[in-house]
């Protein structure tokens, strides 16, 4: 331990701590910008931190200075609070004025630092940076005119994601951070998973909104609009609402939706729970028979993009499983319109998620198999927060409402979906009996729950022997784990890989801003959901036995493999 | 090894290089092989000698001949007569640049005389490619006495006793630096150079690695064993291919030699080296940017601490030097600490190597001890300013760094001394700007710079130097607002407290000084929307008429007169002066000071011009004016009748205001007709012009001297609504040294004044001037045409100090006047009453003054007499303002007249003044334009609209030239006109200047580059 003064103020702190963490201790505020704690990132570009240390000719970055034994640091200074106040004018002058239009406004960091510090006038006008808008990718919109280039979505993209789509770009004035050599977002190595747009403290990354076409939708007469919801929508939504982290708020959550006018309101638990039958028959087939292994999950499209364009040596490794999303979709324009006599060409499909990439997913040309786009459109867990208060809705004093059947029901096995580990989990609970014909004793795999990076599991299964599995979120990790596969020391057999760190919950679509902590919360609200409930085995759910009895016929059936499985396109590095 | 004869270096900087010196070595190499003088003669090829602009160079031994400026056709004369026969080719010598004296040995040649050669030791004199040559220079000596004799703390022991401090910009201490990393835990420490030199027209650091390669590998190898490091890196720009050639070949040789590699020496060390080329970002020289950049990530500063001696490339400890402090460190540890620690200042210690450009006569490289005056370095070494302009700043230490004006030439070159004045000793980059710089616009140029270079990081230089850039932009614009000023120095001090790296935390620098020295040229752009320099071309037509204090549009009746339209030429001089045939012969034509044409050949002859289109005028017998407007019922009273108050009262008369002069002599013209002497200005061209003034109304009452016959008080009771007190500065100023109330001694305005007003008609004996000025080659002359047997002048300081016109001196020396510089009286020697002659004082001259001249100082014990029968002191004259006397005028402590200088309106209103006894003795161009203005600001006081006439501008922008430029666009000496030979001139008083032929005028117009047409921007 080391000692310091802050503000005059003794303070204890560990050796490597930097004065910004001590200044914490201290109980001392210093605003910040660039910084991000969760990803690393202490660069000290933004100099919003800026302190004064007695003795120091320049003021330093308190996130990344070093608080060393003996030293004093003044935090509340004429000189210091000029200095901040500059660097926010500095960046309010090359930044557009249009707050009440942003996407963002009301839930800036500059904005909020911008009032904190009192600027109240714009005193250095000039020239304003080329404010290209980005719009080529169907999940996520740059603004470069809104960008403060802290460089949050870079350490983001590169240290956790491992993508690097994103860079500084030029020199001086004209520096950017885009994708290099300006190109669009749409052309280059990116995921869509929408992480940047997670930490971006200002509206230069943002979702690509689908708002406008889902009310026109639903103003038709002529359509028929359904909505599916992702399990972690229901885990966050109320955070938009005022509710704590964790709160799931799916009874509300209906009763919204329902008043916004969707005609069928359909839980992509339900196809989460179909695909583990599907892809667990396809895991056992593969081990049976000699097939690819290991079997890597294929719901997450944000991953499905990175190993496309980064290893695409290893897709024969993937399920060919649809996400859940895109096996509802195709259900409802099949199974569901000639179950309910509607002509598919004139229903819609919404869906609620908490994920960018999944706007990328629906596009996809293969994404077609009912004849037309299974699903038309894909609106995030914030999109969905808007439309509820452009509607009115009085969102706290709704009574709960329901989804509808046939494709509403679920199993816990289903909702842990949108957590680390849960399709695994789900996955497990299914093949063991399956294989075994045996009753599990205890549902629970903690094994793969929770936010270590890469977790790995051995399960002995009784006639096949030790099934190996391991569970990565953030794709870096998946990263790790691809390049074990690639050295071919592990034998795994079956591989989860969410894009998102903390899975669906953390999604690049979910209400901001996201935080360890909240992805904690938002997980055992899952979990605590799976555990209340009475069916936790996919395999055991009515509806999911009814569909094959009534429509697929068997997992991996010749309707199943035209309806609920795909292909994948090997792409480029850049 | 045959024992040679002579070695011929040939110089192979890249300067030279670039300039053909290989084909020129290769020449000479043929030549030397046609002789037959292969064994005899060497040549070799060498790193940069230093004085570029005289490239290519070659240097030949045991004499030290230093031949410049070489053709590959010089080769077989240079083998020829210097090597086969002995004799010195004159033509290739260098020459001095004042004395223009053919120097012979590059060791007599001020611009090496002056230098002390540490860090440049080898450059110039071996050759690079060749590490035997190194080592026969006691080369890889340091090393090995590391290696063998030295323990580690020893290493740091020395280098902390040699005083050496890092020479890339921050002056750290270097033994610090190594001792923290030598202290730094970790098995793995890196040593780096940095050679990412990257300040505009800087280029010491490839200097040295293109002529001395291995005196960077030799330290640094010293380094990583004091610190403990086994591998280096050398971070050179990527447009410095010569100097990665050279460092290549250099670290291939030194491992062959086992100076680099696995047991250097034998001694169980290890230390290899590799070069990383950075792509060329000013930032990279930033020592964290340049470690980013060579661990192969984008080149970005990252915030210190941790400094790189604890967590530096690949976050290991790592000694980061540039070039030039490695280049230090072998000759420290051959020679001592002691040795090095002789040189510079207690702070400052060793040497300091600049690369001198700019307006200066030498360019090129010098290494000098550090505390050497600025002004040494500039005048000694540099050679004084090009053209004879005047100096007006130097910039130090590149973008980051600071200028240094006039006043300060005396300030000793260290870290200290430099800092304090707001600058930086830098990297040693050294521009120096003359009068023709705008400081605006050199501000401009550093932000500009800094503003592309900036990487971008962090937002206070990212958006903060934009912001800075963009107000310099529109000052320079002439859009600049009053609170600019503000916001500069607002915006310089937070970017200098919120940037992250030294770039930034720099960037304002230039702005800052130049705001410190020359903030009245801000406001000059602000308020007057002028730009002195000439230089901001948004604020001017062309730069001719913008240095004319009449406004004179000059490229217009410049052009008119190619297009042989001699009466519209005229028509357009008249509308800014009255006086074109007078001031065409005596003015001193700050518009060729800045014409574009003189800095392709000479500036084009505008004020002859002028007084070509003036005689051209009066030969038809008349004298053309404007068309006054309407007469108002208004008077003026106009005080003197010189230049000043005959321009005023034509603008008013011209306004159609009723104007009287009042003159105190008995003619007109002021010091025009009394001070100038007939043969540089007929005294009926004059009185052609002042007659053609008072046809427009004008009356001028001669005799009638203010405070005497006449008061201001009466002038307003009598109906004058204003005045214009123009009374001059005729009053000459006293030596103030013994023997001067003498007869005999008189002072050169009132000798003239006689002289011109007939009093003096006969000058007999030997005549002693005083003075360099104007007045004092005038006395001379004219003292010289009415008899004097004799006549000399004494110049104080040295020659190209004089401020008379150098064709003046010229003409007077043709004349048999003898000029004596550095020379001042201490006494006037008589007999009985009479002056009999001067005791003088030889001078040296010693430190710089205010006006960057330097200070006459008297060398003691060289006293000298000399004859003289009349001594005449013109040593400069002040205004007589001892009528003043109740009239409400108030008079500032330089003895002149106080008025707003915009509008020349003295604190008593309804009186106005201009001319010398507004600015003490000025010229008469000054006094025309003053007269002019305080006219228009007389005009607005009475209701007027204050604005001069203008008819012509418009038109004439519009001119299409008729004959083909372009023939004219090549280098082209002008015309000259013909004078009266000396012997035909030297006992009258005819004029000596004849003016132009009619063709020659027209061909000398032509030369005119027409740079008022300008693309727009």
């Amino acid at each position: 331990m080391i000692s310091l003064k802050i503000d005059g103020r003794n303070v204890e702190v560990e050796e490597g701590s930097t004065i910004l963490e001590a200044a914490k201790q201290a109980n001392v505020h210093i605003p910040t910008l660039c910084y991000l704690p969760e990803v690393q990132q202490a660069i000290g570009a933004c100099r919003v931190c800026l302190v004064e240390v007695e003795g120091n000719k320049v003021l330093q970055a308190s996130c990344v200075a070093p608080a060393v034994s003996g030293m004093s640091v003044l935090t509340n200074t004429e000189r210091v609070r000029k200095a901040r106040k500059f660097t926010v004018e500095m960046l309010l002058s090359n930044h557009p004025f249009e707050c009440l239009t942003c996407k963002r406004n009301l839930n800036c960091e500059l904005q909020s630092l911008s009032s904190d510090l009192g600027i109240r006038d714009i005193r250095f006008i000039g020239e304003k940076s080329n404010g290209r808008i980005d719009t080529s990718s169907p999940s996520i919109t740059r603004d470069q005119s809104k960008c403060i280039l802290c460089r949050r979505c870079i350490t983001v993209c590169h240290e956790i994601q491992g993508v690097t789509a994103l860079w500084t770009q030029g020199r001086g004035f004209d520096a950017v951070v885009g994708p290099s050599y300006d190109r669009d977002i749409a052309d280059v190595a990116c995921t869509n998973c929408g992480q940047c747009a997670l930490v971006c403290p200002v509206g230069a990354i943002t979702e690509h909104e689908y708002i406008d076409e889902v009310w026109a939708a639903l103003n038709d007469p002529a359509k028929f609009v359904v909505i599916q919801d992702a399990p972690a929508v229901r885990a966050a939504l109320g955070e938009e609402f005022g509710y704590a982290p964790g709160t799931l708020v799916t009874g509300k959550m209906l009763a919204a939706v329902r008043k916004l006018g969707f005609a069928r309101i359909f839980d992509t638990n339900f196809t989460a729970d179909l695909t583990i039958l599907e892809e667990g028959t396809e895991v056992l087939k593969r081990v049976n028979e000699g097939g690819v292994l290991p079997v890597i999950t294929s719901c997450s499209p944000g991953w499905i993009k990175f190993i496309e364009h980064f290893y695409p040596e290893l897709l024969p490794n993937l399920s060919t499983c649809k996400s859940p999303q895109q096996m509802m979709g195709a259900l409802i324009k099949t199974y569901y319109a000639e179950k309910a006599g509607i002509d598919p060409k004139d229903m819609i499909v919404v869906s609620a998620m908490p994920c960018t990439a999944k706007k990328f997913e629906c596009q996809r040309p293969e994404m077609r198999s009912s004849g037309y786009q299974d699903v038309d459109y894909v609106i995030t867990t914030r999109e969905l927060a808007k439309m509820i208060k452009q509607a009115g809705i009085d969102f706290d004093n709704l009574e709960d409402g329901t989804y509808d059947d046939p494709l509403g029901e679920y199993t816990g096995a289903g909702t842990i979906f949108g957590a680390t580990g849960g399709v695994m989990e789900a996955a497990l609970r299914t093949a063991y009996e399956v294989a075994t014909g045996k009753v599990l004793d205890d549902v629970n795999f903690t094994m793969v729950r929770g936010l270590e990076g890469v977790k790995e599991a051995v399960i002995p299964v009784e006639g096949i022997g030790d099934v190996r599995v391991a569970v990565a979120h953030g794709l870096s990790n998946a990263r790790k784990i691809l390049e074990k596969v690639k050295e071919g020391n592990v034998q795994y057999h079956f591989i989860e890989v969410m894009a998102c760190p903390g899975g669906c919950v953390a999604g690049g679509g979910q209400p901001l801003p996201v935080s360890n902590d909240k992805r904690t919360r938002r997980a055992q609200a899952l979990y605590m959901e799976d555990c209340s409930m009475t069916l936790r085995k996919s395999h055991e759910s009515p509806s999911v036995k009814k569909i094959y009895e009534e429509f697929l016929g068997a997992p991996l059936g010749e309707k199943s493999h035209h309806l609920l499985h795909t292909k994948y396109t090997p792409r480029d590095k850049f | 090894m045959d024992v040679l004869r002579a070695h011929v270096l040939v110089c192979a900087g890249a300067a030279c290089v670039s300039s053909g010196c290989r084909e020129i070595r290769d020449a000479i190499v043929n030549a030397v092989q046609d002789k037959g003088l292969q064994d005899e003669v060497k040549v070799i090829e060498t790193g940069c000698i230093g004085s570029c602009d005289i490239g290519p160079l070659a240097l030949i031994y045991p004499e030290g001949v230093l031949y410049q400026k070489l053709k590959k056709e010089d080769a077989e004369e240079i083998v020829d007569e210097h090597l086969l026969k002995g004799r010195i080719v004159e033509r290739l010598l260098y020459k001095e640049t004042v004395s223009e004296k053919r120097i012979q040995s590059f060791k007599e040649i001020d611009f090496f005389k002056n230098q002390v050669k540490i860090v440049l030791r080898n450059c110039g004199v071996i050759n690079p490619l060749n590490i035997e040559e190194y080592i026969g220079r006691d080369g890889y000596f340091g090393l090995a006495k590391v290696l063998t004799e030295m323990t580690r703390d020893q290493v740091i022991d020395e280098l902390n006793r040699s005083g050496l401090r890092g020479r890339g910009g921050g002056g750290f201490p270097t033994y610090l630096k190594w001792k923290f990393a030598q202290q730094a835990p970790g098995d793995v420490k890196y040593v780096v150079c940095n050679a990412d030199e990257g300040d505009p027209g800087a280029f010491m650091d490839r200097s040295v690695l293109e002529g001395d390669p291995h005196s960077v590998i030799e330290a640094m190898a010293i380094a990583a064993y004091t610190i403990g490091a086994q591998q280096g890196y050398v971070y050179v720009r990527a447009e410095y291919p010569l100097a990665i050639e050279r460092l290549t070949w250099a670290i291939g040789q030194a491992r062959e030699y086992k100076f680099l590699g696995k047991d250097i020496l034998g001694t169980g060390f290890n230390f290899d080296l590799d070069i990383r080329i950075g792509a060329g970002a000013f930032v990279c020289g930033e020592e964290t940017a340049l470690m980013r950049s060579i661990e192969g990530k984008r080149g970005e500063p990252r915030p210190r601490p941790p400094f790189p001696a604890i967590k530096g490339l690949f976050d290991v400890p790592t000694v980061l030097n540039n070039v030039e402090t490695y280049a230090n460190i072998p000759a420290i540890i051959v020679n001592g600490a002691e040795w090095y620690a002789q040189y510079g200042t207690e702070k400052s210690r060793g040497t300091k190597v600049f690369a001198l450009a700019g307006a200066v006569n030498n360019t090129g490289l010098v290494e000098v001890p550090m505390g050497t005056p600025l002004g040494d370095i500039v005048f000694n070494i540099g050679g004084g300013i090009k053209d004879g302009k005047k100096y007006k700043a130097a910039q130090l230490g590149g973008p980051s760094g600071g200028c240094i004006p006039i006043e300060y030439l005396n300030v000793p070159v260290d870290y200290e001394s430099i800092i304090e004045l707001g600058a930086i000793v830098g990297s040693g980059g050294l521009i120096v700007a003359d009068e023709d710089t705008c400081m605006v616009d050199f501000a401009r140029f550093f932000m500009d710079f800094i503003q592309h270079e900036s990487c971008g990081k962090c937002p206070p230089c990212r958006i903060g130097t934009k912001r800075m850039l963009e107000i310099l932009k529109r000052i320079t614009r002439g859009e600049g607002k009053a609170e600019d000023i503000d916001n500069l120095i607002e915006l310089s001090e937070r970017i200098k407290d919120a940037a992250l790296c030294g770039l930034g935390q720099t960037a304002p620098n230039p702005i800052l000084s130049t705001l410190r020295y020359f903030k009245h040229e801000y406001m000059e752009h602000i308020e007057d929307k002028h730009c002195q320099a000439g230089v901001c071309s948004a604020l001017f037509d062309a730069p001719c008429q913008n240095a004319c204090p009449t406004d004179q549009n000059a490229w217009g009746y410049v052009t008119l007169i190619s297009e042989g339209k001699f009466e519209e030429a005229i028509a357009l001089i008249k509308e800014a002066n009255p006086l074109p045939a007078t001031l065409g012969r005596v003015c001193v034509h700050p518009c060729e000071n800045k014409c574009r044409r003189g800095q392709i050949d000479e500036a084009v002859a505008i004020c002859s011009l002028k007084r070509f289109a003036a005689d051209v005028d009066m030969s038809s017998g008349g004298c053309y004016t404007p068309k006054p407007e309407a007469l108002k019922d208004k008077k003026v009273a106009v005080i003197g009748a010189g230049p000043g108050g005959l321009a005023g009262a034509y603008f008013l008369a011209l306004k159609g205001y009723n104007v009287t002069v009042f003159e105190a002599l008995p003619v007109a013209g002021g010091m025009l007709a009394v001070g100038i002497p007939d043969y540089r200005l007929p005294r009926d061209v004059l009185n052609k012009e002042i007659k053609a003034i008072t046809d427009l109304g004008v009356e001028i009452k001669y005799n009638c001297a203010l405070g005497k016959d006449i008061t201001t008080e009466k002038l307003f009771a009598d109906g004058y609504s204003a005045i214009l007190m123009a009374t001059g500065a005729h009053k000459g100023q006293k030596l103030n040294i013994p023997g001067e109330d003498a007869n005999g001694v008189a002072d050169g305005v009132t000798f003239l004044r006689d002289v011109n007003l007939n009093k003096t008609k006969k000058v007999s004996g030997k005549v002693v001037v005083i003075g360099g000025g104007n007045v004092a080659i005038d006395a001379a002359r004219s003292a010289l045409r009415l008899g004097a047997d004799e006549v000399t002048i004494l110049y104080r300081r040295a020659r190209e100090d004089m401020p008379a016109y150098k064709e003046e001196i010229e003409d007077a020396e043709q004349e048999g006047i003898k000029i004596q510089t550095l020379v001042a009286p201490v006494k006037i020697i008589t007999g009985g009453n009479n002056a009999t002659g001067v005791e003088c004082a030889r001078m040296s001259l010693g430190e710089f003054d205010k006006g960057g001249r330097r200070k006459p100082i008297p060398v003691v014990g060289a006293e000298f007499s000399i004859d003289a029968n009349l001594v005449i002191a013109a040593i400069g004259q002040v205004a007589d303002l001892s009528y003043l006397n109740g009239d409400g005028v108030t008079v500032t402590k330089n003895g002149t007249i106080e008025v707003n200088m915009k509008t020349l309106a003295t604190v008593k209103e309804g009186i106005f003044a201009a001319g010398d006894n507004v600015r003490g003795p000025a010229t008469a161009v000054e006094a025309v334009g003053d007269g002019k203005k305080a006219a228009m600001a007389i005009d607005k006081y009475l209701g007027g609209d204050g604005e001069p006439l203008n008819v012509y501008r418009d038109e004439l922008v519009k001119l299409v030239v008729g004959y083909n430029e372009a023939e004219y666009q090549k280098e082209m000496a002008r015309i000259k006109m013909s004078h009266m030979a000396p012997s035909a001139r030297i006992r009258n008083f005819e004029e000596v200047v004849l003016g132009y032929e009619q063709s020659a005028a027209v061909e000398e117009a032509k030369r005119c580059l027409h740079c008022y047409l300008r693309e727009e921007e």
